[in-house]
């Protein structure tokens, strides 16, 4: 499904989802790059079909979640050669991820808490939540997004571990 | 074929590894031992075991080109069933991993599988190395 093969009929029904989904309360951002990605891809298109269809608060938010991770990863535009981590560091890697990721929640916390911040960075708030609990390693965009909304500086917010 | 292992794969053994869905010795014993047979795919058996290896098919049943998932059963100390869809093109390409649990979640990481196979095909992923 590329996007000069999306058919008209799909692209109004991915409007009116993404229509349902402002409606909703997810920022203009998000649903504009939804929707925008949905169009070019056709996973992200069937999980805005999940998510019109889902009646479950819990599950629509895994589903933005999802979709908010897609919109990261469809951003990027060309091939990477990441660092290589061998199975034995696996450990020490996620502690110290943890570790990050648990003092910089501490901030966000002060400054009025994830649902805040999901206001002022336009990420959805189950995509922050699934970021602080993960052990994954964080992308840049969404460190500096965090950094722009909580005033921090790139120092506050540098890590070995960042993509 | 050489395996290769995408960011999404690491960024998920982290998940799973911080959560302690698999043990040390079952990732050295087991997975990763049946994910280096992917080197020299389809000769070894396993791969004709459907609880093993299987296509991927999407929320309305329909295959994913180039998709498959290697399952494991009763992993780890909750006996969980862990999944790694992998994308097979000149390279065997790990996906991002999970634990199933209901078919919701099937649904979603299928949307996502098919998604990141695309972002392969157009060489637009994150490489974290290879198995050798």
């Amino acid at each position: 499904m590329k996007a000069q093969a999306v058919n008209p009929d799909i692209k109004m029904e991915l409007m009116e989802i993404g229509i349902e989904m402002h409606k909703s309360g997810l920022s203009n951002k998000f649903v504009t790059d939804a929707v925008g990605t949905a169009f070019e891809f056709e996973g992200v298109y069937d999980l805005m079909k999940m998510w019109s269809e889902e009646e479950n608060p819990t599950e629509q938010g895994e589903i933005v979640a999802d979709i908010q991770d897609l919109i990261i990863d469809c951003a990027q535009k060309e091939k990477v050669e990441g660092a290589y981590v061998r199975f034995d560091d696996l450990a020490s890697i996620t502690k110290n991820i943890r570790g990050f990721k648990d003092s910089l929640r501490i901030k966000v916390d002060e400054a009025g808490g994830i649902g805040e911040l999901a206001k002022k960075t336009g990420i959805p708030q189950p995509s922050l939540s699934r970021f602080f609990n993960s052990a994954s390693i964080p992308h840049r965009a969404t460190l500096l997004k965090i950094a722009k909304a909580l005033g921090l500086s790139q120092v506050e917010i540098a890590t070995e571990w960042s993509r | 074929m050489d395996i290769v292992i995408t960011a999404w794969a690491l960024d998920s053994y982290l998940d799973l590894k911080h959560v302690c869905v698999f043990t040390n010795q079952e990732y050295k014993g087991t997975i990763r031992p049946d994910v280096e047979l992917l080197k020299i795919y389809p000769a070894d058996l396993k791969f004709q075991n459907s609880k093993f290896w299987s296509i991927a098919t999407d929320g309305k049943g329909s295959k994913i080109s180039d998709g498959f998932k290697m399952k494991w059963h009763q992993v780890g100390p909750g006996k969980v069933q862990m999944r790694l869809p992998t994308g097979l093109f000149a390279e065997a390409c790990l996906c991002e991993a999970y634990v199933k649990t209901d078919a919701k979640k099937e649904k979603r990481m299928m949307a996502k599988f098919k998604t990141h196979l695309e972002l392969i095909r157009r060489g637009q992923f994150t490489e974290c190395g290879r198995l050798s």
